[in-house]
């Protein structure tokens, strides 16, 4: 099916007006913009009606304008050596590069202030080099380490989120926030508005609720009624804009799209025989990868972590302190997704909800932050009966990516380890 | 031999047995990793504490069933230790959150347990240490200061006094302040004491009773006028922390002096003593708090240190030594690159090094080709 959602597109072009809508405002009007990384708290921005980049959508924009190569060997002509993590750092390469005819979108200006979780032990330098080459703060949010781990983390996330990321951490981090709201309005001559900020919080709590209606349609149709690829564009941009009434509005058309597909009977695959899930972060410098398997093997990608993250990850309920509930919403949000057992535990209860027959494992070369604890999380799906398969690739460089290997393999451990058992 | 000499010989033997040779911890014994965890409190609590460390020489066919080839040699050696029962008579592991890895290893042993509850592994206690700056962070390690005296407390049985930590506070001060002494009888020209045997020394201070240490130092400084000096090219070692003695012993075979290095486990492990005048335990938070680390920030402040340590150590060559796996030390050598070059100092960058099997003869051809450039510039 080569079908799209209407939405698909209305998400892109929302993106694209999104970015012209900065380009007006930061390069034609001189309005301060901020620089932050995907889970930095960006709602504090929104509230404050101040632009802000992610440094990680800006390297997914990179590598699908194929210079992710360009910028890599740039930085390893810089000294840079080639093990160093590459998703996090293209951005910062196309700072130092300083060309704007190659840039996307010719290359991001001085920010107002840069901002990120010091997230693993490099994250920090690079932003410290970035913002360096910007002549820029950088505000770093460090984050206390949960002690405990506890179960169903998706459960408790929504309501006793307290209890699970610990008093003491979420003590410090809204520290950490109310900083960065002081600094930010000192930067940027903005007044953080809590009124809006509050509205926000709760439109993304609802939102979060309706993207997971739309997963649940898509768990509970045989066949699947839409490819995965067409849940990335439209769960993201929601995410991106989280909190803004096109976010919410577009997140109910998606839902409502994929219920009138479910009903008419759309489907990815026919002949559906198998369906995947996929662990990890996208591969976005080949999200066609997605639906090889099809027409070969009648296999459907049908969930991923972007189908419903918006959903557990992001909706936190509160009453009276949303600081804190935002709070409680960053301050483990890595670790949601690649800490075991955090992660084997929501991903085996995903796949088996999506009746998933196998979980294909994106282990990702060159950022250890988000490939720790795959063997845990690989034999903990395992144990509990669904095969998986490890596959290493860099999500943002296409450089080392063998397609017709990959694929191979694919299709090997869906004949040997789904069709044969 | 004269008698001095014999001393001196004798207690570097001392260090040297129980740096490669570690006996077995008598009474109730706290391990822990790297320069980040406050023994201070351990010792107050009049318990052993015993520093973990990785070894080369080893297999590590347990950890590989769970840890990711990305790790540290150092982390999955330790990991490895723990699962092979190697530390079955420590009562509580203290895991710094000064590195990413050492955080994961915290994680790796909790879902491990879990798993494997048939594993008799230590119990496991997070210290939450943060090393951005400002007064929220100072406050937060203060609350982990004192968590980890109240675990001490409930390991003794017994309260810890304020009274204790500052004996234990100036106990570890006068360890560190000699091995600031015996540092400086490499900083000399020409140095009197190899990097290696350095390293042994401060090698042991975590793996003996530490009054016995700082009384065998003593030993060797009172002797130090029989130390010969050395002859050889003055370099530095910097980035990784080294687990043996290996590539220093390769480095000064080959006609070198390290008369100074920038890892943990060099000279950065007796730097700045805890403030004996304030309260103890707000004290402790301070220095930990600025204790370097992977995790020290800002770099710059840390490629300003290395800076002033290269001048003062006269330091002619710098080897940047970074393992296989690495992904943050190598973010830092383009600008310490940069930084020598301006003072004249060359370098070699060794990065993507095996820890269990390095390529000993690729690593002889770049100190070589280094001792060479400094011969040539010094005639």
């Amino acid at each position: 099916m080569d079908k799209r959602l209407e939405c698909t597109a209305l998400a892109k072009e929302h993106q694209k007006q999104d970015f012209l809508d900065f380009r007006r405002r930061v390069l034609d009007d001189g309005e301060p913009y901020v620089i932050a990384s995907a889970v930095a708290p960006h709602e504090i921005f929104h509230a404050m009606d101040i632009p802000v980049v992610s440094s990680e959508w800006y390297s997914s924009i990179i590598a699908a304008k194929q210079q992710s190569a360009y910028y890599l060997n740039f930085l390893e002509e810089k000294g840079y050596h080639d093990g160093l993590p590459r998703y996090s750092s293209l951005p910062m390469a196309s700072t130092l590069d300083n060309d704007p005819d190659r840039a996307p979108y010719g290359g991001l200006p001085k920010p107002a202030l840069l901002v990120s979780r010091t997230r693993g032990d490099y994250n920090q330098r690079i932003y410290e080099q970035w913002a360096r080459a910007y002549d820029a703060p950088f505000f770093p949010i460090d984050s206390p380490s949960s002690t405990i781990l506890g179960e169903r983390w998706w459960e408790q996330a929504r309501y006793d989120w307290e209890e699970l990321f610990e008093s003491h951490r979420l003590d410090f981090y809204v520290d950490r926030l109310e900083e960065l709201v002081s600094l930010t309005e000192q930067q940027t001559g903005r007044k953080f508005d809590h009124v809006v900020f509050e509205e926000q919080m709760h439109r993304i709590n609802e939102t979060g609720e309706i993207i997971q209606e739309a997963r649940d349609i898509i768990a509970n149709t045989r066949p699947c009624p839409l490819p995965i690829t067409e849940t990335f564009p439209n769960v993201m941009a929601c995410t991106w804009d989280r909190g803004s009434q096109w976010s919410l509005d577009h997140a109910r058309a998606y839902r409502d799209e994929i219920k009138a597909w479910a009903e008419e009977g759309a489907s990815v695959c026919s002949e559906e025989k198998v369906r995947l899930a996929w662990m990890g972060n996208a591969l976005w410098s080949n999200t066609g990868f997605y639906r090889a398997f099809e027409k070969s093997h009648g296999a459907v990608f049908v969930w991923s972590m972007y189908t419903n993250f918006l959903a557990k990850g992001y909706v936190r309920y509160f009453e009276g302190d949303p600081m804190r509930a935002l709070a409680a919403r960053h301050i483990s949000m890595n670790e949601l997704l690649h800490l075991p057992p955090w992660m084997a535990d929501w991903v085996l209860h995903e796949a088996q909800e999506m009746g998933a027959h196998g979980v294909i494992n994106l282990v990702p070369i060159g950022d250890r932050l988000s490939a720790n604890g795959t063997l845990l999380a690989k034999k903990a799906i395992e144990k509990a009966g669904l095969p998986v398969l490890d596959i290493s690739a860099n999500m943002v460089d296409a450089r080392a990516w063998d397609n017709d290997l990959m694929v191979e393999k694919v299709g090997n451990f869906i004949e040997d380890k789904i069709f044969n058992h | 031999m004269s008698n001095t000499k014999n001393i001196v010989e004798d207690n570097l033997q001392v260090f040297r047995d129980i740096y490669h040779s570690p006996k077995p911890a008598a009474g109730i014994a706290v391990g822990y990793l790297s320069n980040n965890v406050p023994i201070e409190l351990i010792l107050a609590a009049d318990l052993f504490p015993l520093r973990l460390q990785g070894d080369p020489n080893e297999e590590t066919s347990a950890a590989d069933e769970y840890m990711e080839p990305f790790f540290s040699g150092s982390i999955r050696s330790i990991f490895q230790r723990i699962l092979a029962d190697c530390y079955n008579n420590l009562d509580l592991i203290v895991i710094p959150r000064t590195s990413e890895e050492s955080l994961q290893l915290y994680y790796y042993l909790m879902e491990v347990r879990r798993i494997e509850p048939r594993l008799n592994l230590p119990e496991i206690h997070l210290f939450d240490l943060l090393q951005t700056p400002g007064e929220a962070t100072a406050h937060y390690n203060c609350d982990q200061v004192l968590n980890l005296k109240t675990r001490m407390e409930e390991l003794a049985g017994r309260p810890i006094s304020d009274q204790k930590i500052s004996i234990a506070i100036g106990q570890t001060n006068k360890n560190w302040a000699l091995l600031e002494q015996v540092n400086s009888l490499r900083r000399t020209v020409p140095p009197l004491i190899s990097g290696q045997h350095l390293l042994e020394i401060i090698g042991a201070s975590g793996l003996m009773p530490l009054s016995e240490h700082t009384a065998k130092l003593a030993e060797l400084l009172n002797e130090s006028e029989s130390l010969s000096p050395i002859d050889g090219v003055r370099l530095m070692v910097k980035g990784q922390a080294h687990d043996n003695v290996g590539f220093y012993q390769l480095v000064e075979d080959l006609g070198a002096v390290i008369v100074a290095d920038d890892h943990y486990l060099g000279e950065r492990w007796f730097e700045n003593p805890v403030s004996e005048s304030a309260d103890p335990l707000t004290a402790l938070a301070e220095r930990y708090h600025a204790s370097p680390s992977i995790r020290s920030y800002p770099q710059s402040v840390q490629d300003q240190y290395f800076l002033k340590l290269v001048k003062t150590a006269n330091v002619q060559g710098v080897i940047f030594y970074h393992e296989e796996g690495d992904d943050t030390l190598g973010w830092e050598y383009p600008d310490q690159k940069v930084l020598l070059e301006e003072i004249g100092i060359p370098s070699i960058y060794l990065h993507g090094q095996s820890y269990r099997t390095p390529d000993l003869a690729q690593q002889q051809k770049a100190v070589k080709s280094l001792i060479k450039v400094i011969g040539e510039r010094h005639g």
